[in-house]
């Protein structure tokens, strides 16, 4: 069948084809071979220009003219490609190609959509890859504006974080103020009744003051549950009347406290979540009742890693249906509940409260027994944190506030608020302390070089130099000295040493003259 | 809508009257971040509240606003990335209009939600164009006239894009144009 065309109609199906005469020079050419190579036009012969190839290797014309065999030409000069087919006609070959895009990217081509017959697919493919491309270039550039507004967000509540923790500082300077100097006052109107109940208001409104500086520190990220040195059986004996109502009427709780007094570094209150959690359990394990037993011991080395102690052992053990090992192997997985409306975080909890606090659990079921789950917590070391208010937990008043026979000049203190520093000054030295007190790090390190003291108390936030640095130098200049750190906000940042102690502003008088005595003896 | 589109208004406006501008668009039409998302789709209600807004925070009417962003509709696309697809589609104002459709069937695969409008050049004189519009949206007429100003910018040419005729949902736009100064 013969097809003739027009140029027009033959250029605009073929947009890169090539005419040439029988000694293969060129006499016309499609628009797009015409745009794409400048220098190869009427009259020049085509091998000068592109190398005739077929399935990979060199051909010839003669080979590949009028066959279903694809000719490809690559270029001599660049690496642009054509193939397509070779129709021989009586004045010579029509070469009905194609553009060969070098990969599927526009990206600093010269390729333009009429280099390719108007129902070339290879269009269709071009476009999609590089409007895919370009998406996922304009997504990187979305995402990292993204990150961009969530740093800016960041930085904000960093800011406010900041700010609020500063407030609190200051605000607990002030209550501290007042508590201090209503003790003081207290002493000297011990036989004015009127008077005195005065000053318990004043004391009321100082410690609710001090929930708003709490609440101030829960918004710039200050822990509220500080961990602190507790007695397990201590605050189990004082929270046992809820651990019966937890356990309910049906299961009956039997307690066997044998850790004495030993002290673990812990939250109490993630303590006591901790307990209540394995105690639900342990409840829910025995829908139709039984016996739940919670037991505390003091072990020289850890039950499992025989690790070097001493710990103390939380034992929760119920008669319950137990559990099969595949359950036992999940228990303290996240999300993980075999309950109807379980959430899973029971246990993950208790795991996460152990492993905090240094510790870790086990747990042994036999279905049909029981189960008991072990929560291993190392004892505290000295150092540790204690709590300002009413609830401290430290329990050295058996000294009845006698002063250790010395005559060091045992207290430096540290405060740049001055009326905190006079009334804490006064304070001490009336609960039977020799007392130096400095407004700066500075004038303190003058009194560190003059004197050896037994203990610094200084505040954290100081103009110039921090309270941590201070005592960081101090604690290098005389090893000995004992460390205790006071704020109502610890900066992000500061280099807080383990064994320093720490006392939350504001400052309560029998906390801080406890803390030092127990730093005294020491 | 895609976020591309919501993306393309907040540069505009950041171009052209600055940071506190867009915040105040962004108050007013109850948006943020999380809706200039290129590749989301957003309810057109979306668009139409954010262009409402912008007319007001930018003190013009919805109709210059939407010539305007029809315009610079054209250089947005012009920017990073798509600017391939720009020169690929055609390196002259008709074969542009006449590849526009193949762009557009491609995007629609990309992005199947994509509801996208037809340009057909319907006839062409050395100095004018007739193209006919259709899209599933309406009112969009004072865009795709800013569009077609773009695309006179795009090619360097000077000229007036006025609507010829409107019927059946499609509507003719008639485009007169000659070499530009820089010509």
């Amino acid at each position: 069948m013969k097809i003739e065309l027009g140029r027009e109609q033959r250029d605009g199906i073929f947009p890169a084809n090539i005419v040439l005469d029988k000694d293969l020079r060129v006499t016309a050419l499609g628009p797009a071979i015409a745009r794409r190579f400048s220098d190869f036009i009427p009259g020049e012969a085509l091998l000068d220009h592109f190398r005739p190839m077929a399935g990979g290797q060199e051909t010839t014309f003669e080979a590949v003219a009028g066959t279903q065999t694809m000719l490809s030409l690559q270029s001599r000069k660049t690496s642009a490609v054509l193939s397509g087919w070779v129709i021989p006609y009586e004045a010579g070959y029509f070469l009905a190609l194609r553009v060969v895009p070098p990969n599927y990217s526009l990206v600093n081509s010269s390729l333009q959509i009429t280099d390719f017959t108007p129902d070339d697919p290879v269009v269709h493919s071009l476009l999609m890859s590089s409007i895919q491309s370009a998406l996922l270039e304009e997504q990187r550039l979305v995402a990292l504006e993204l990150d961009r507004a969530r740093q800016t967000s960041l930085d904000l509540l960093n800011r406010l974080s900041r700010t609020s923790g500063f407030l609190a500082h200051d605000f607990n300077n002030f209550l501290s103020i007042i508590k201090l100097n209503s003790d003081r006052l207290k002493l000297d109107l011990a036989d004015n009744p009127r008077a005195l109940r005065l000053l318990e208001i004043i004391r009321g409104a100082a410690t609710r003051g001090s929930a708003i500086t709490r609440s101030l520190m829960t918004l710039s990220s200050q822990r509220d549950d500080s961990r602190l040195a507790v007695s397990i059986d201590g605050l189990i004996g004082e929270n046992k009347a809820f651990f019966y109502t937890v356990v309910g009427a049906r299961v009956k709780l039997e307690l066997d406290l044998a850790a004495g007094g030993v002290q673990t570094l812990i939250s109490p209150i993630a303590a006591l979540n901790c307990l209540v959690n394995l105690l639900i359990n342990a409840r829910d394990a025995m829908p139709a009742g039984g016996l739940v037993r919670l037991s505390t011991r003091v072990v020289a080395v850890h039950p499992q890693s025989a690790q070097s102690g001493p710990w103390v052992v939380i034992e929760v053990a119920d008669n319950g249906q137990g559990m099969p090992s595949e359950v036992q192997e999940r228990a303290f997985e996240p999300l993980f509940s075999t309950k109807a409306h379980g959430n899973g975080l029971g246990l993950a909890s208790v795991l996460a409260f152990a492993t905090d606090a240094g510790g870790d659990t086990r747990i042994v079921s036999t279905p049909g027994e029981g189960t008991s789950v072990f929560v291993n917590l190392p004892c505290a070391a000295q150092g540790a944190e204690v709590e300002d208010g009413e609830s401290v937990r430290s329990e050295p008043s058996s000294l009845g506030g006698q002063a250790p026979a010395d005559d060091l000049p045992w207290i430096l203190v540290v405060e740049d608020e001055p009326f905190a520093l006079e009334a804490l000054c006064e304070l001490l030295s009336a609960s039977g302390f020799q007392v130096t007190g400095a407004s700066t790090a500075a004038t303190a390190m003058r009194e560190l070089e003059r004197t050896r003291f037994k203990v610094l108390l200084t505040d954290i936030i100081l103009p110039g130099e921090s309270g941590a640095e201070l005592a960081a130098i101090a604690s290098r200049m005389d090893p000995e000295m004992k460390v205790i750190l006071m704020s109502g906000y610890v900066p992000q940042g500061e280099d807080m040493d383990e064994s320093w102690m720490f006392l939350r502003k504001p400052i309560d008088a029998q906390v801080v003259t406890t803390m030092l005595r127990v730093a005294t003896r020491a | 809508m895609y976020g591309m589109i919501h993306r393309a208004l907040r540069q505009m406006v950041l171009d052209s009257a600055g940071k506190h501008v867009w915040s105040e668009i962004e108050a007013a039409a109850g948006i943020g971040q999380s809706q200039l998302i290129s590749v989301e789709i957003y309810d057109d209600e979306v668009t139409l509240a954010l262009l409402a807004s912008a007319a007001k925070c930018m003190k013009i009417d919805v109709t210059e606003l939407l010539f305007d962003f029809g315009r610079y509709w054209v250089r947005y696309a012009d920017y990073g990335a798509y600017s391939a697809l720009l020169n690929f589609t055609g390196d002259d104002i008709v074969t542009f209009l006449q590849n526009l459709d193949r762009l557009h069937g491609s995007v629609q695969s990309v992005m199947p939600a994509a509801r996208m409008p037809s340009f057909t050049v319907l006839s062409q004189g050395p100095s004018e164009l007739l193209v006919n519009y259709a899209s599933p949206r309406q009112g969009l007429e004072p865009f795709v006239k800013g569009l077609l100003h773009g695309l006179l910018d795009r090619f360097s040419l000077e000229g007036d894009v006025a609507i010829k005729s409107t019927e059946n949902g499609s509507t003719q736009f008639l485009v007169n144009y000659r070499p530009g100064a820089g010509q």
